[in-house]
């Protein structure tokens, strides 16, 4: 099976094959010999990499992975050839656009965008007061904020609409 | 009054009550435990004699409600209340209020509290009685023309503090002359509207400072002594992140010279039980007072892992009447120590606060490595209180030792569900200024491009061949289920047999 990793900018593609008890797994011109063992199935493994130990603790459902891989976290995406083809045909993907929501509850202290401020990946949208510390929330990608859904002093809960953002031109999937 | 405390009721929460609860328990004194309606699963709760629910999540409306937590230590028939750190534990009122209530309150009296407090009062208490203070106004200020003539005496740059001030607030620092005036009247308008006095003072800003505080224990009988000193300058969002024993800067004479200061500084206010004195260190190894914390410090356990004294211990006997176990001369450092604190938070994200539930959760162990915690899988970390997780406490024989085991020890504690900082704790650990000892408050800041580097291409690599086999694991453990789910009796056995197989 073709998988597609993505970590931080980057697409790395890995095949994987199950061979014995373990896996054949090949990235670039390597290949690795992976046996892995379960220590709590879904949460925790022991996986050996030709030879190299790691311990590794996983939350996620398989496609958006957290990984803790001897005390260090990654945040990777994985997705199978299956998944992407099923993706191709479903929808032209992602256009960079969307809803940022409120990660947790709390209280909306000053929003510094309005409809239409072109914002850069970064820029502060608003600033949201929660465990009794004022929180920048930021654009994850650039764009055209379509939508304010907050305004200064109101309570939000946990994964309330804040800003919708589109992408600066709608240009389609070419661009992604 | 008996030599020891009857019945002890901690008014607090996660791993610091945790750490006082433990105390009691090895002290022999019985326990009561206060939880809100967040906490009823917590490990403080289970780890009292007795536990009380005190109202709803917020804190205003449980931990932070005196009068309820007081009503609760009487019906439970205790003589003590331990405010653990944050929430009341620096109230004067709320001690007092202790007080009145014929309760012994584990910590300072709320006088020496108050006077404290205040910024500029302390400044000229701590002026008169010998303790160092940075340069500055004699006391508050509340014309442009002083403020100049004093940034002209001690030379820019300068702060203007809020007088009542704390939490970063009503503070700003000027470079330029010109500055002055505007800065006055925003940290003026920035005190009146925080803590309802605009009363400002103007004190020397020192660039590249170091935070490094003095551990000091009271007793009623007039004994003061201090513990040495904890380094506590690496810091995010002004907050400590990492903090050590000994510090790199500070030898013999100078521990001497500070603790001193420090003694002094508590016997001014009438001071009794635990307190941490905080200097700001400069570049020339000058130290001035900056305020002090009457409480127990989140980092005291560093200081009980070099001078062997349980400094919890300690509290609860003082405030039992009893004199100092130990007097300065029995006082000695073994080692090196270091706590990290591990939080809920997200590095990449302006260390935003965290929430989700606890999966896994693997603790070090080993020689020499404590973990303070309240943790346990399937807690909730919610948004109601702080967001520490835990402090990781190593010790070894010396500095690079310290650090070694450390990040061993970091590598080992693992948590998934939620968002933490160890990542960015084991980085901090490699940066070269850290190891060697070369660091101040703004620490963070300047090394900005190291810490958030992205993973190195063989460490990328390694991540990708993890993340496609862990991600392959988990589709085939969804199909297992989902066959195990809907399958007859014959794909169940499969389903099993195949587990069985890839799980001996």
């Amino acid at each position: 099976m073709r998988y597609f990793v993505r970590i931080g900018g980057k697409e790395l593609e890995v095949d994987a094959r199950e061979r014995g008890r373990g896996l054949e797994v090949r990235l670039g011109d390597r290949v690795h010999a992976v046996d892995t063992a379960v220590v709590e199935a879904g949460l925790k493994y022991s996986v050996l990499v030709d030879g190299r130990s790691f311990a590794v603790s996983v939350d996620g459902d398989g496609r958006k992975l957290a990984l803790i891989i001897n005390g260090r976290a990654y945040q990777v995406e994985v997705e199978d050839e299956r998944e992407r083809a099923g993706r191709a045909i479903g929808s032209g993907g992602s256009s960079g656009g969307g809803v940022v929501e409120s990660v947790m509850p709390g209280i909306v202290r000053r929003v510094e965008v309005e409809p239409g401020s072109r914002v850069k990946a970064g820029d502060r949208l608003l600033i949201l007061e929660a465990m009794k510390m004022e929180n920048e929330i930021c654009a994850e990608m650039d764009g055209v904020v379509e939508k304010v859904h907050v305004a200064d002093g109101q309570t939000v809960e946990g994964g309330a609409p804040l800003v919708t953002l589109k992408a600066p031109a709608e240009a389609g999937p070419a661009a992604a | 009054m008996s030599d020891k405390l009857k019945k002890v009721l901690v008014a607090n929460r996660g791993e610091i009550a945790v750490r006082v609860l433990r105390a009691c328990r090895e002290e022999g004194i019985p326990s009561v435990a206060v939880f809100s309606d967040a906490d009823r699963n917590a490990l403080h709760v289970r780890l009292a004699d007795e536990a009380v629910n005190i109202g709803p999540p917020p804190a205003a409306q449980s931990y932070l409600a005196g009068e309820k937590i007081i009503a609760a230590a009487l019906r439970c028939g205790c003589d003590s209340i331990h405010p653990g750190y944050g929430f009341l534990s620096e109230n004067g009122d709320f001690a007092d209020a202790v007080a009145a209530a014929g309760l012994i309150f584990i910590g300072p009296p709320g006088r020496a509290m108050r006077e404290m407090g205040d910024k500029v009062r302390a400044r000229a208490r701590m002026r008169a009685a010998g303790v160092p203070i940075a340069p500055g106004s004699e006391g508050a200020v509340d014309d442009l023309a002083e403020i100049r003539r004093v940034a002209a005496e001690i030379g820019l740059p300068v702060m203007i503090k809020a007088a009542a001030g704390g939490g970063g607030k009503g503070i700003r620092v000027v470079r330029d002359a010109a500055d002055l005036g505007k800065a006055f009247e925003m940290a003026r308008s920035e005190a009146e509207k925080a803590f309802k006095s605009g009363a400002v003072y103007v004190e020397k800003f020192l660039d590249k400072p170091r935070h490094v505080e003095i551990q000091v224990l009271a007793d009623r009988h007039g004994h003061v002594i201090h513990l040495g000193e904890r380094e506590c300058s690496i810091q995010r969002r002004h907050q400590k992140i990492i903090e050590e024993t000994p510090c790199v800067l500070v030898d013999e004479d100078m521990r001497r010279r500070m603790g001193e200061a420090a003694v002094q500084a508590a016997r001014e206010v009438g001071y009794e039980n635990a307190g941490t004195v905080e200097f700001l260190v400069d570049a020339r190894r000058n130290f001035h007072f900056l305020e002090m914390n009457t409480r127990l410090q989140v980092e005291h356990p560093i200081t009980e892992s070099v001078t062997g004294i349980d400094i919890v211990r300690e509290q609860l006997r003082i405030a039992a009447g009893r004199p100092l176990s130990l007097g300065q001369d029995d006082v000695t450092f073994r080692g090196h120590a270091i706590e990290a604190r591990i939080c809920a938070e997200d590095p990449d994200n302006a260390f935003l606060p965290a929430v989700g539930v606890i999966k896994n959760l693997d603790l070090p162990g080993g020689g020499s490595v404590r973990v303070d915690a309240g943790l346990y899988e399937g807690m909730k970390v919610d948004v109601y209180y702080d967001s520490l997780l835990a402090k990781l406490v190593v010790r070894a024989n010396d500095r690079a030792e310290a650090i070694a085991r450390m990040k061993r020890a970091l590598a080992e504690f693992q948590v998934t569900g939620v968002k933490t900082n160890i990542g960015f704790l084991l980085r901090v650990l490699e940066i070269g200024d850290f190891l060697a000892g070369e660091y101040d408050t703004g620490f963070i800041e300047r090394h900005r491009a190291e810490l958030f580097a992205p993973p190195s291409d063989g460490a990328e690599r390694d991540v990708a061949l993890l993340a496609v086999t862990l991600a392959h694991e988990l589709r085939r453990l969804r199909s297992l289920r989902a066959e195990r789910r809907g399958g007859g009796a014959g794909g169940e056995m499969s389903a099993w047999r195949r587990a069985g197989r890839r799980e001996d």
